[in-house]
């Protein structure tokens, strides 16, 4: 049974006197918080919002919807579409796994909008990193270290970050291109153009999603120029409810209940490698190519040999599912990484 | 050459790289902030990443201190010599290695030119957001030190929100890397730990940044106002508008008539402060955008609005807004430049509290801003032969600093820390947490070789000042923001 704490006093304590510390949020990354010691769910709430200020701080536990939603009553959004909102996933959490959803191509990712945190080490101190404003070059970027870093560094307590006004008009338009080589080539011709892009996703069909955002007046006569630009690249359709897909992608709703799932992290260039060597094994896993050709989101059934992944070059983070793994990957290998260890949390709990 | 440790260097490089004579050293003694000297032991002009991290393994071998060094334009005694340790200069080391249009990113040694990132991608349409007014001299490496910015931080953020992977020599030679040219990740953000660390943790090797399509259309407007406070509130209606420009800039009377006066920019006459806001985007987003911002400039008082009828116009707006600075050495012998940041909805109060300042010490204050982003730049204006004017110039420095972290912000923008804001550090993140970054900085860097005595104050700190401008400044050839 994990502990439950509700109060930074609690994560303290709890750190202090345990060896081993692994920490729950809201439990939408099944794998990554495996057999948890901690939960912090209970550690939410926002607890300052100035809208004019376009900066947030909250508790860790607390769920992304949430603020999501608060966020929206003031025309703001997290411009990074943190994924699996709608499945619970915490603020906390999403910085912790260092997910981005699709409209990272457009601004940049979870990394790019945190500006604070509080967080308790290993030792059981609480320290602060970073400012409450959206520019800051004092001292070391604390906050940034902590993207991505899998509670290895210690409990996170709150954070702040920046936000952007949302679009006031959203669209998507669906391109058939007939196969992932003809997406891939149909996006390179889209990715130099100046056309303000929120998105640019697409699955192992070859159907790429764009989507657009802006002034609702505008939008029709960029719609239109989109259309002219993709003419002679397959069937173009624009999607009835532009919000609904994406959501649906944030949710990962194509992955078949009970398969893992996994961020891959690619350049653009080895798609054609990624697509030749899934094809040779004639295994076709459902997939989906994000944040313009730069995230491989892939579901693994647990029919299929775990040991190909590495076979195909392929590696990354095992958000969900049953996997041997949380990770594929040699960063704690990093010597930088390992000094910075021994101070965050010189004790190995985390 | 008795030195072993200087032997040790010689047989790194041939002897006409490393500068050992007291003339050869001069330049290296000082940077942007010309104030601060120190005398390096040599500095070694390197060429390739295998000399750096040979001279990196000797100094460590010998237990001298050294520093990187790009082109020298720190405004915060950044890269002013560690007192007789070495200078690692890597402006020879500014090849571009690779560059990828189809995948918008470009991997470069440290020190090539800011400005010419942009300058290679441009053909293909593409740009390098990061745009500090000195990006024709300044190099990547040293941006990538400083987090450095600009006046278009606000949309797509500062260096580190452009810098994809880095291959680096930690301080004691161990070399690594971190990230790779996908925007995504898995594991911590070492990337993002190690951009902005001022040079403490060792020297960028090798940076892949992130390139951008350049915008299909800008607009790009003077708004003026019969007083800076007025200014200031609309900005924090700008921001709260849900308007995203590209850059939202101040300028006040002073810097415009400086400004006016070096290159020969026309403002509204009555103006005590101008605001500059550029919209950019696909054109009929911009189009439309523009009929809002007017209309919000138009509720904040502003009494004229001259959007530039051409690109030449445009271009001369921002020429103007990059020149005020080093203009600023016609308002007055000596300057010291600061570089806070406060929350952007209490602009207009720190605006009347910065004049409070200026009062109270009987100091003219001139002010242009990143306001968009609550980045202020007060000049402090002295002259620094009048006995005692240099101390209360540095007083009234002070307090404005204590006013921005009163108020919730940050010391510096884009700066960096260096020597000149050593003992702020602690006042803005308190006692326990600078310590901890002392205990990070001892972890990766144990003998504290690298840039010692940087961001990190060792013991009582010394009190510098910044006055005056930077040599390429006179010449007109770089400007300050
Ligand atoms: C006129 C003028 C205008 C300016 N305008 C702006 C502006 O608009 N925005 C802004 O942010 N700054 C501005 N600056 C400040 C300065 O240009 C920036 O801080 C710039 O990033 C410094 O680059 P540099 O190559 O000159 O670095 P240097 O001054 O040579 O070095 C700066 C620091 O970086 C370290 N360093 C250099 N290279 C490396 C490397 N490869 N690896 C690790 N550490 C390294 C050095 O040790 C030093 O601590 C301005 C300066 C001047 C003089």
């Amino acid at each position: 049974m994990a502990e439950q704490a509700t109060t930074v006093e609690e994560v303290c304590d709890f750190v202090r006197s345990t060896q081993h510390v692994r920490v729950m949020g809201g439990g939408s990354k099944d794998n990554l918080s495996r057999e948890p010691t901690l939960c912090v769910g209970g550690l939410s709430g926002l607890i300052e919002y100035q809208p004019d200020e376009f900066t947030f701080t909250a508790l860790a536990g607390t769920p992304v919807a949430q603020i999501e939603e608060v966020l929206a009553e003031h025309g703001q959004y997290l411009p990074f579409d943190p994924p699996l909102s709608k499945s619970g996933a915490t603020l906390g959490g999403t910085l912790a796994s260092g997910l981005s959803g699709p409209g990272r191509f457009r601004y940049g990712g979870v990394r790019d909008f945190v500006i604070s945190c509080r967080m308790v080490t290993g030792a059981g101190e609480i320290i602060r990193g970073g400012a409450k404003v959206v520019k800051n070059a004092a001292g070391f970027d604390i906050p940034k270290l902590l993207v991505g870093s899998l509670g290895c560094f210690g409990v996170l307590i709150d954070l702040s970050f920046k936000v952007f006004p949302k679009a006031s008009a959203t669209a998507t338009l669906k391109v058939e291109t007939g196969g992932v080589s003809a997406a891939v080539d149909a996006m390179h011709q889209l990715t130099h153009q100046p056309l303000d892009l929120c998105a640019l996703d697409f699955d192992r069909e070859g159907v790429l999603c764009l989507r657009v955002g802006g002034l609702a007046a505008s939008l029709p006569e960029r719609l239109q120029r989109l259309r002219t630009l993709l003419t002679g690249l397959g069937t173009i359709e624009q999607v009835d409810d532009d919000a609904a897909i994406w959501a649906a992608a944030g949710e990962f709703s194509w992955v078949p209940p009970g398969a893992r799932l996994l961020k891959i992290p690619i350049v653009p260039g080895s798609i054609a490698r990624i697509e030749q060597s899934l094809q040779n094994s004639r295994i076709d896993p459902p997939r989906r190519y994000s944040v313009g050709g730069n995230v491989l989101w892939l579901s693994w059934r647990s029919e299929d040999r775990w040991e190909q992944l590495p076979e195909f070059e392929l590696g990354g983070l095992v958000l969900c599912g049953d996997a041997p793994v949380r990770w594929m990957g040699h960063w704690q290998d990093n010597v930088f990484f390992q000094r910075l260890k021994t101070i965050f949390d010189p004790d190995g709990k985390f | 050459m008795h030195d072993p440790f200087l032997q040790a260097l010689g047989g790194i490089v041939p002897e006409e790289r490393l500068l050992l004579g007291q003339a050869e050293l001069l330049p290296y003694e000082s940077d942007g902030l010309t104030a601060f000297r120190a005398k390096p032991r040599a500095v070694v002009l390197a060429e390739s990443a295998e000399e750096v991290i040979q001279i990196v393994k000797t100094c460590h071998a010998h237990d001298v201190p050294f520093l990187a060094r790009g082109s020298g334009t720190s405004l915060s005694g950044g890269s002013v010599p560690v007192e007789d340790g070495v200078v690692i200069a890597l402006n020879r080391m500014n090849n571009i290695l690779d560059y990828c249009p189809i995948f918008r990113s470009m991997v470069i040694e440290p020190g090539v030119i800011t400005a010419q990132v942009t300058q290679r991608a441009s053909e293909d349409g593409l740009y390098y957001a990061p745009d500090p007014s000195s990006g024709p001299v300044c190099t990547v490496g040293g941006n990538v030190a400083f987090n450095s910015g600009g006046a278009h931080c606000l949309k797509y953020g500062m260096t580190s929100n452009h810098i994809l992977a880095l291959k680096v020599v930690l301080p004691d030679g161990e070399v690594t890397t971190f990230g790779t040219a996908s925007l995504e990740g898995v594991g911590p953000d070492l990337t993002g730990m190690f951009v902005g660390s001022e040079g403490l943790f060792g020297i960028a090797l090798e940076i892949t940044v992130r390139l951008l399509p350049v915008a299909e259309t800008f607009y790009t407007v003077i708004a003026a106002y019969d007083t800076l406070e007025r200014a200031g509130k609309a900005v924090a209606m700008l921001v709260a508008s849900g308007l995203l420009p590209g850059a939202i800039e101040i300028m006040d009377r002073l810097v415009m008539e400086a400004a006016h006066a070096a290159v020969g920019v026309e403002y509204p006459s009555r103006a005590e402060a101008v605001l500059i806001v550029e919209l950019e985007g696909p054109t009929e987003e911009v189009a439309e955008e523009k009929v809002q911002l007017q209309q919000i400039l138009k509720e904040s008082g502003a009494f004229e609005i001259n959007p530039a009828k051409n690109e030449q116009e445009r271009l001369m707006i921002w020429k103007g807004r990059k020149s005020a600075f080093s203009a600023a050495g016609r308002l007055s012998p000596d300057f010291i430049v600061q570089d806070g940041v406060v929350p952007r909805s209490r602009l207009g109060e720190a605006l009347v509290e910065i004049q409070k300042i200026s009062n109270k010490y009987n100091i003219r204050v001139a002010n242009v801003f990143h306001a968009g982003d609550g980045n202020l730049h007060p000049l402090i204006l002295y002259d620094g032969r009048q006995a005692g004017l240099y101390e209360r110039a540095e007083e009234c420095a002070t307090e404005i600093m204590r006013l921005c972290i009163a108020l919730g912000g940050s010391i510096t923008g884009e700066h960096g820390v260096g020597l000149e804001k050593l003992v702020f550090l602690k006042e803005m993140y308190g006692p326990e947490d600078t310590l901890f970054m002392h205990r990070i900085r001892d972890a990766v860097d144990s003998a504290r070789l690298a840039n010692r005595g940087k961001m990190l104050a060792s013991a009582e700190a010394p009190a510098l000042f910044s006055h005056g401008l930077h040599p390429l400044e006179k010449q007109g050839i770089i400007f300050r923001n």
